[in-house]
Protein backbone atom coordinates (compact mmCIF):
# COMPACT_ATOMS: atom_id res chain seq x y z
CA UNK A 1 0.00 0.00 0.00
CA UNK A 2 1.42 3.51 -0.90
CA UNK A 3 1.39 5.76 1.73
CA UNK A 4 0.70 9.90 1.13
CA UNK A 5 1.76 12.39 3.20
CA UNK A 6 -0.64 15.23 2.87
CA UNK A 7 1.18 17.40 5.34
CA UNK A 8 4.33 16.81 3.44
CA UNK A 9 2.60 17.21 -0.13
CA UNK A 10 0.20 20.27 1.15
CA UNK A 11 1.01 21.76 3.98
CA UNK A 12 -1.00 22.04 7.00
CA UNK A 13 -4.41 23.90 5.45
CA UNK A 14 -6.09 21.49 3.30
CA UNK A 15 -8.60 24.22 1.63
CA UNK A 16 -8.69 24.69 -2.53
CA UNK A 17 -9.54 22.91 -4.74
CA UNK A 18 -6.25 23.26 -7.07
CA UNK A 19 -4.41 21.54 -3.85
CA UNK A 20 -6.79 18.79 -3.69
CA UNK A 21 -6.70 18.19 -7.62
CA UNK A 22 -2.89 17.78 -6.87
CA UNK A 23 -3.55 15.00 -4.62
CA UNK A 24 -6.14 13.82 -6.93
CA UNK A 25 -3.76 13.43 -10.01
CA UNK A 26 -1.59 11.29 -7.24
CA UNK A 27 -4.60 9.10 -6.46
CA UNK A 28 -5.69 8.28 -10.05
CA UNK A 29 -2.04 7.57 -10.84
CA UNK A 30 -1.74 5.02 -8.14
CA UNK A 31 -5.12 3.51 -8.57
CA UNK A 32 -4.19 2.93 -12.29
CA UNK A 33 -1.02 1.04 -10.83
CA UNK A 34 -3.33 -0.96 -9.25
CA UNK A 35 -2.32 0.08 -6.02
CA UNK A 36 -4.12 0.87 -2.65
CA UNK A 37 -3.28 4.41 -1.09
CA UNK A 38 -3.49 5.65 2.21
CA UNK A 39 -3.87 9.02 2.89
CA UNK A 40 -2.15 10.09 6.01
CA UNK A 41 -4.06 13.62 7.34
CA UNK A 42 -1.55 13.79 10.27
CA UNK A 43 -0.09 17.76 10.80
CA UNK A 44 -2.77 18.72 8.87
CA UNK A 45 -5.12 21.39 10.62
CA UNK A 46 -7.25 23.21 8.60
CA UNK A 47 -9.87 21.22 6.42
CA UNK A 48 -12.13 22.66 3.90
CA UNK A 49 -14.67 20.96 1.41
CA UNK A 50 -13.51 22.71 -2.22
CA UNK A 51 -9.92 20.17 -1.23
CA UNK A 52 -12.30 17.09 -0.50
CA UNK A 53 -14.04 17.81 -3.94
CA UNK A 54 -10.77 18.25 -5.82
CA UNK A 55 -9.16 15.12 -4.03
CA UNK A 56 -11.56 13.14 -4.01
CA UNK A 57 -15.28 13.73 -4.36
CA UNK A 58 -14.33 13.34 -8.54
CA UNK A 59 -12.85 10.03 -7.72
CA UNK A 60 -16.65 8.89 -7.75
CA UNK A 61 -17.20 9.56 -11.70
CA UNK A 62 -14.37 7.08 -12.48
CA UNK A 63 -14.39 4.47 -9.77
CA UNK A 64 -17.25 2.93 -7.99
CA UNK A 65 -17.75 3.42 -3.86
CA UNK A 66 -17.19 -0.27 -3.57
CA UNK A 67 -13.94 -0.03 -5.70
CA UNK A 68 -12.75 3.52 -3.38
CA UNK A 69 -13.74 1.43 0.31
CA UNK A 70 -11.49 -1.27 -0.60
CA UNK A 71 -8.42 0.60 -2.30
CA UNK A 72 -8.70 4.01 -0.70
CA UNK A 73 -8.09 4.44 2.80
CA UNK A 74 -7.82 7.62 5.46
CA UNK A 75 -5.63 7.94 8.60
CA UNK A 76 -5.00 11.01 10.81
CA UNK A 77 -8.18 13.12 10.30
CA UNK A 78 -9.33 15.29 12.83
CA UNK A 79 -12.76 15.42 14.03
CA UNK A 80 -13.86 17.96 11.84
CA UNK A 81 -11.68 17.30 8.97
CA UNK A 82 -13.89 13.67 9.26
CA UNK A 83 -17.19 15.24 8.85
CA UNK A 84 -16.07 17.30 5.96
CA UNK A 85 -14.54 14.28 4.22
CA UNK A 86 -18.28 12.58 4.62
CA UNK A 87 -20.05 15.56 3.76
CA UNK A 88 -18.18 15.87 0.73
CA UNK A 89 -18.42 12.30 -0.17
CA UNK A 90 -22.07 12.16 0.62
CA UNK A 91 -22.78 14.90 -1.60
CA UNK A 92 -20.64 13.35 -4.30
CA UNK A 93 -22.31 10.17 -4.72
CA UNK A 94 -25.53 11.91 -5.10
CA UNK A 95 -24.06 14.05 -7.72
CA UNK A 96 -22.39 11.16 -9.79
CA UNK A 97 -25.89 8.50 -9.19
CA UNK A 98 -28.44 10.86 -9.89
CA UNK A 99 -28.35 12.37 -13.04
CA UNK A 100 -31.41 14.99 -12.25
CA UNK A 101 -29.42 16.39 -9.24
CA UNK A 102 -26.44 16.93 -11.32
CA UNK A 103 -28.01 18.55 -14.21
CA UNK A 104 -29.17 20.92 -11.71
CA UNK A 105 -26.12 21.98 -9.36
CA UNK A 106 -24.61 22.37 -12.88
CA UNK A 107 -27.00 24.63 -14.09
CA UNK A 108 -26.76 26.55 -10.97
CA UNK A 109 -23.01 26.20 -11.42
CA UNK A 110 -22.81 27.58 -14.84
CA UNK A 111 -25.65 30.60 -14.01
CA UNK A 112 -22.93 31.94 -11.05
CA UNK A 113 -19.82 31.09 -13.65
CA UNK A 114 -22.10 33.78 -16.22
CA UNK A 115 -22.21 36.30 -13.34
CA UNK A 116 -18.55 36.79 -12.63
CA UNK B 1 -73.96 29.64 -1.27
CA UNK B 2 -70.16 29.54 -2.25
CA UNK B 3 -68.31 30.21 1.42
CA UNK B 4 -65.60 32.28 0.40
CA UNK B 5 -62.03 31.41 2.89
CA UNK B 6 -59.85 34.74 2.88
CA UNK B 7 -56.57 32.83 3.41
CA UNK B 8 -54.32 34.52 5.91
CA UNK B 9 -50.40 34.64 5.90
CA UNK B 10 -49.39 31.58 7.34
CA UNK B 11 -46.26 30.79 9.25
CA UNK B 12 -45.60 28.03 11.47
CA UNK B 13 -46.20 29.17 15.01
CA UNK B 14 -48.66 28.56 17.53
CA UNK B 15 -50.76 31.13 16.75
CA UNK B 16 -51.08 30.34 13.64
CA UNK B 17 -51.72 26.79 13.95
CA UNK B 18 -54.22 28.18 15.62
CA UNK B 19 -55.59 29.89 12.75
CA UNK B 20 -55.52 26.90 11.06
CA UNK B 21 -57.45 25.03 13.87
CA UNK B 22 -59.99 27.34 13.79
CA UNK B 23 -59.97 27.44 9.99
CA UNK B 24 -61.45 24.13 10.04
CA UNK B 25 -63.64 24.19 12.73
CA UNK B 26 -65.33 26.87 10.35
CA UNK B 27 -64.95 25.28 6.93
CA UNK B 28 -64.98 21.82 7.41
CA UNK B 29 -68.41 21.35 6.97
CA UNK B 30 -68.44 23.75 4.26
CA UNK B 31 -70.04 21.93 0.75
CA UNK B 32 -69.37 24.91 -1.72
CA UNK B 33 -65.79 26.29 -0.67
CA UNK B 34 -63.88 29.27 -2.71
CA UNK B 35 -59.63 30.27 -1.67
CA UNK B 36 -59.28 33.83 -1.64
CA UNK B 37 -55.42 34.29 -1.28
CA UNK B 38 -55.45 38.38 -1.77
CA UNK B 39 -54.73 38.75 2.06
CA UNK B 40 -51.86 35.85 2.20
CA UNK B 41 -48.50 37.59 1.75
CA UNK B 42 -47.15 33.90 2.60
CA UNK B 43 -48.09 30.61 3.16
CA UNK B 44 -45.79 27.68 4.41
CA UNK B 45 -45.90 23.97 4.33
CA UNK B 46 -47.90 23.58 7.58
CA UNK B 47 -50.69 26.00 5.79
CA UNK B 48 -50.39 24.09 2.46
CA UNK B 49 -50.99 20.73 3.84
CA UNK B 50 -53.62 21.96 6.43
CA UNK B 51 -55.79 23.30 3.20
CA UNK B 52 -54.89 20.76 1.22
CA UNK B 53 -56.10 18.42 4.03
CA UNK B 54 -59.64 20.51 4.22
CA UNK B 55 -60.00 20.27 0.77
CA UNK B 56 -59.37 16.89 0.70
CA UNK B 57 -62.54 16.32 3.32
CA UNK B 58 -64.81 18.42 1.56
CA UNK B 59 -64.38 17.06 -1.49
CA UNK B 60 -64.68 13.46 0.14
CA UNK B 61 -68.53 15.00 1.79
CA UNK B 62 -69.18 15.59 -2.16
CA UNK B 63 -68.63 19.23 -1.80
CA UNK B 64 -66.99 21.19 -4.19
CA UNK B 65 -63.30 23.20 -3.82
CA UNK B 66 -62.05 26.15 -6.13
CA UNK B 67 -59.47 29.09 -5.83
CA UNK B 68 -59.56 32.22 -7.23
CA UNK B 69 -56.93 32.42 -9.30
CA UNK B 70 -56.23 36.19 -9.52
CA UNK B 71 -56.27 36.62 -5.66
CA UNK B 72 -53.22 35.18 -5.75
CA UNK B 73 -49.79 37.14 -5.54
CA UNK B 74 -46.91 35.90 -7.56
CA UNK B 75 -44.30 34.72 -4.94
CA UNK B 76 -46.97 32.82 -3.47
CA UNK B 77 -48.45 31.80 -6.67
CA UNK B 78 -44.66 30.23 -7.06
CA UNK B 79 -44.70 28.43 -3.92
CA UNK B 80 -48.35 26.84 -4.48
CA UNK B 81 -47.47 25.68 -7.84
CA UNK B 82 -43.92 24.60 -7.23
CA UNK B 83 -45.05 22.29 -3.94
CA UNK B 84 -47.64 20.86 -5.67
CA UNK B 85 -51.06 22.36 -4.01
CA UNK B 86 -52.05 24.11 -7.16
CA UNK B 87 -51.97 20.73 -8.95
CA UNK B 88 -53.70 18.60 -6.02
CA UNK B 89 -56.68 21.47 -6.05
CA UNK B 90 -57.10 22.65 -9.65
CA UNK B 91 -55.48 20.00 -11.24
CA UNK B 92 -53.10 22.43 -13.02
CA UNK B 93 -49.34 23.37 -13.20
CA UNK B 94 -47.07 20.38 -12.63
CA UNK B 95 -45.04 21.11 -9.64
CA UNK B 96 -40.88 21.15 -10.14
CA UNK B 97 -37.86 20.32 -7.81
CA UNK B 98 -36.15 23.47 -5.94
CA UNK B 99 -36.61 24.20 -2.31
CA UNK B 100 -40.10 22.63 -1.20
CA UNK B 101 -40.21 19.22 -0.07
CA UNK B 102 -43.65 18.62 -1.95
CA UNK B 103 -46.96 18.30 -1.01
CA UNK B 104 -48.25 14.26 -0.54
CA UNK B 105 -51.28 12.55 0.60
CA UNK B 106 -51.25 9.08 1.57
CA UNK B 107 -52.97 6.12 3.41
CA UNK B 108 -52.07 2.97 5.44
CA UNK B 109 -50.92 1.23 2.35
CA UNK B 110 -47.94 3.76 1.09
CA UNK B 111 -45.26 2.99 3.49
CA UNK B 112 -43.17 2.45 0.69
CA UNK B 113 -43.90 5.71 -0.88
CA UNK B 114 -43.22 7.56 2.69
CA UNK B 115 -39.94 6.01 2.93
CA UNK B 116 -38.76 6.76 -0.24
CA UNK B 117 -40.49 10.23 0.06
CA UNK B 118 -38.47 11.16 3.32
CA UNK B 119 -34.89 9.51 2.06
CA UNK B 120 -35.18 11.18 -1.20
CA UNK B 121 -37.12 14.34 -0.68
CA UNK B 122 -36.37 15.33 2.85
CA UNK B 123 -33.61 14.02 4.95
CA UNK B 124 -31.67 12.51 2.70
CA UNK B 125 -31.52 15.43 -0.30
CA UNK B 126 -28.22 16.20 0.77
CA UNK B 127 -29.51 19.45 2.65
CA UNK B 128 -28.79 17.65 6.20
CA UNK B 129 -25.73 15.83 6.52
CA UNK B 130 -26.58 12.21 8.30
CA UNK B 131 -24.73 9.15 8.12
CA UNK B 132 -27.13 6.04 6.27
CA UNK B 133 -27.61 4.45 9.37
CA UNK B 134 -28.59 7.62 10.91
CA UNK B 135 -30.87 9.17 8.22
CA UNK B 136 -32.81 5.36 7.92
CA UNK B 137 -33.35 5.61 11.87
CA UNK B 138 -34.74 9.31 11.58
CA UNK B 139 -37.14 7.92 8.50
CA UNK B 140 -37.94 5.02 10.62
CA UNK B 141 -38.85 7.24 13.65
CA UNK B 142 -41.12 9.62 11.37
CA UNK B 143 -42.65 6.61 9.43
CA UNK B 144 -43.86 5.87 13.13
CA UNK B 145 -46.20 9.23 13.28
CA UNK B 146 -47.54 7.92 10.04
CA UNK B 147 -48.07 4.85 11.13
CA UNK B 148 -49.69 5.90 14.55
CA UNK B 149 -52.28 8.12 12.24
CA UNK B 150 -53.08 5.39 10.20
CA UNK B 151 -53.66 2.96 12.88
CA UNK B 152 -55.39 5.13 15.38
CA UNK B 153 -56.62 8.62 13.84
CA UNK B 154 -60.20 6.76 12.62
CA UNK B 155 -59.38 9.70 9.73
CA UNK B 156 -61.43 9.59 6.74
CA UNK B 157 -58.98 11.25 4.79
CA UNK B 158 -55.35 10.95 3.99
CA UNK B 159 -52.67 11.97 6.34
CA UNK B 160 -51.05 15.27 4.49
CA UNK B 161 -47.15 16.34 4.19
CA UNK B 162 -45.33 19.00 2.96
CA UNK B 163 -42.34 20.72 3.70
CA UNK B 164 -40.11 23.34 2.45
CA UNK B 165 -36.35 24.56 2.78
CA UNK B 166 -34.98 28.05 3.52
CA UNK B 167 -31.72 28.82 2.16
CA UNK B 168 -31.42 31.71 4.22
CA UNK B 169 -32.19 31.08 7.44
CA UNK B 170 -30.99 27.50 6.75
CA UNK B 171 -33.24 25.67 7.86
CA UNK B 172 -36.09 22.60 6.97
CA UNK B 173 -39.49 22.37 7.88
CA UNK B 174 -41.58 19.32 7.84
CA UNK B 175 -45.48 19.43 8.66
CA UNK B 176 -47.34 15.71 9.29
CA UNK B 177 -51.39 16.07 9.39
CA UNK B 178 -53.90 13.95 10.31
CA UNK B 179 -57.45 14.82 10.59
CA UNK B 180 -58.32 11.81 12.82
CA UNK B 181 -59.11 11.87 16.45
CA UNK B 182 -55.78 13.00 17.92
CA UNK B 183 -53.33 11.25 19.69
CA UNK B 184 -54.29 11.44 23.23
CA UNK B 185 -57.82 10.14 22.20
CA UNK B 186 -56.66 7.55 20.17
CA UNK B 187 -54.32 5.82 22.98
CA UNK B 188 -57.30 6.53 25.85
CA UNK B 189 -59.83 4.84 24.04
CA UNK B 190 -56.98 1.76 23.18
CA UNK B 191 -56.46 1.34 27.12
CA UNK B 192 -60.38 1.48 27.63
CA UNK B 193 -61.02 -1.01 24.63
CA UNK B 194 -58.24 -3.64 25.75
CA UNK B 195 -59.01 -3.29 29.54
CA UNK B 196 -55.60 -2.90 29.83
CA UNK B 197 -53.95 -0.94 32.60
CA UNK B 198 -52.45 2.10 32.17
CA UNK B 199 -51.65 4.48 34.91
CA UNK B 200 -53.16 7.63 34.92
CA UNK B 201 -54.05 9.69 31.30
CA UNK B 202 -52.18 9.28 27.98
CA UNK B 203 -50.25 12.34 27.39
CA UNK B 204 -48.33 13.46 24.41
CA UNK B 205 -44.97 13.43 26.33
CA UNK B 206 -45.62 9.58 26.71
CA UNK B 207 -45.01 9.35 23.18
CA UNK B 208 -41.11 10.34 23.42
CA UNK B 209 -40.27 7.72 25.96
CA UNK B 210 -37.91 4.56 24.55
CA UNK B 211 -40.23 2.08 23.43
CA UNK B 212 -43.32 3.65 23.69
CA UNK B 213 -45.46 2.77 19.95
CA UNK B 214 -49.16 2.77 19.72
CA UNK B 215 -48.73 0.36 17.47
CA UNK B 216 -51.29 -3.33 18.02
CA UNK B 217 -49.19 -5.01 20.81
CA UNK B 218 -48.72 -8.30 19.10
CA UNK B 219 -45.60 -7.43 18.00
CA UNK B 220 -42.51 -5.90 19.55
CA UNK B 221 -42.91 -2.25 19.74
CA UNK B 222 -40.93 0.09 17.74
CA UNK B 223 -38.26 2.47 19.27
CA UNK B 224 -40.92 5.75 20.28
CA UNK B 225 -39.64 8.49 18.88
CA UNK B 226 -36.77 8.82 21.59
CA UNK B 227 -33.93 9.00 18.57
CA UNK B 228 -36.07 11.57 16.51
CA UNK B 229 -36.19 13.99 19.67
CA UNK B 230 -32.46 13.10 20.46
CA UNK B 231 -31.61 14.05 16.90
CA UNK B 232 -33.83 17.48 16.89
CA UNK B 233 -31.35 18.52 20.30
CA UNK B 234 -28.25 17.61 18.95
CA UNK B 235 -29.34 19.49 15.80
CA UNK B 236 -30.71 22.53 17.82
CA UNK B 237 -33.83 22.24 15.66
CA UNK B 238 -37.14 21.92 17.22
CA UNK B 239 -40.12 19.58 17.06
CA UNK B 240 -44.27 21.52 17.51
CA UNK B 241 -47.13 18.60 18.03
CA UNK B 242 -50.67 19.48 18.23
CA UNK B 243 -52.98 17.04 19.19
CA UNK B 244 -56.88 17.65 20.73
CA UNK B 245 -55.76 20.01 23.72
CA UNK B 246 -52.40 18.76 24.26
CA UNK B 247 -49.27 20.67 22.89
CA UNK B 248 -45.62 19.55 23.11
CA UNK B 249 -42.41 21.61 21.97
CA UNK B 250 -39.63 20.16 21.79
CA UNK B 251 -36.08 22.21 21.54
CA UNK B 252 -32.53 21.51 22.38
CA UNK B 253 -32.85 23.46 25.75
CA UNK B 254 -36.32 22.42 26.50
CA UNK B 255 -39.27 19.72 26.16
CA UNK B 256 -42.34 20.81 26.92
CA UNK B 257 -45.94 19.48 27.07
CA UNK B 258 -48.61 21.66 28.31
CA UNK B 259 -52.42 21.85 27.47
CA UNK B 260 -53.75 24.56 25.23
CA UNK B 261 -57.04 26.31 25.62
CA UNK B 262 -57.39 25.20 21.85
CA UNK B 263 -58.44 21.59 20.89
CA UNK B 264 -57.57 20.23 17.59
CA UNK B 265 -59.71 16.68 16.70
CA UNK B 266 -56.17 15.30 14.84
CA UNK B 267 -53.11 15.59 15.04
CA UNK B 268 -50.26 18.40 13.39
CA UNK B 269 -46.61 17.96 13.87
CA UNK B 270 -44.35 20.07 12.85
CA UNK B 271 -40.33 18.99 13.04
CA UNK B 272 -37.98 22.25 12.20
CA UNK B 273 -33.76 20.97 11.48
CA UNK B 274 -31.11 23.54 10.97
CA UNK B 275 -29.14 22.97 7.75
CA UNK B 276 -25.97 23.29 9.23
CA UNK B 277 -22.65 21.73 8.33
CA UNK B 278 -22.21 19.36 10.83
CA UNK B 279 -21.92 15.48 9.72
CA UNK B 280 -24.42 13.75 11.92
CA UNK B 281 -24.01 10.35 12.92
CA UNK B 282 -26.00 8.20 15.44
CA UNK B 283 -24.57 8.01 18.98
CA UNK B 284 -21.53 4.91 19.31
CA UNK B 285 -22.04 4.42 16.20
CA UNK B 286 -18.57 3.62 14.34
CA UNK B 287 -16.78 6.20 12.37
CA UNK B 288 -14.63 3.79 10.98
CA UNK B 289 -17.65 2.63 8.28
CA UNK B 290 -16.59 3.40 4.83
CA UNK B 291 -16.39 6.56 3.23
CA UNK B 292 -17.72 6.11 -0.03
Amino acid sequence: MMIMKIHDLIGENCITLDDGEIVFRLIVSELNNNSSIELDFTGVRVYASPFFNGAVGKLLAEYSPEELNNRLTFHGLSEHGDQVLRRVTQNARRYYSDKKFRDAVDKVAAEHSEGF
Amino acid sequence: MTDILKVPPIYDSTSDFQTLFRIWDKYNASNDIRFDFSDCTFIKQNGVAFLAGLSSYIRKKGGTVSIDDDSILPAVKMNLAQNGFLKEITGSIEPWDGNSVPLRKYTSGDIDLIEAYLEERWIGKGWIHASNLLSRKIVGNVIELYVNAFEHSKSEIEVFTCGQRFPQKKNLVLTIIDFGIGIPQSVNNFFKESGEKYNGIFRLETAFQDGFSTKIRDRPRGIGLDLLKNFIQKNNGSMDIYSNNEYSHITSNESVYMNKDFYFHGTAINIKLKCDEKYYVIEGESLDQQYF
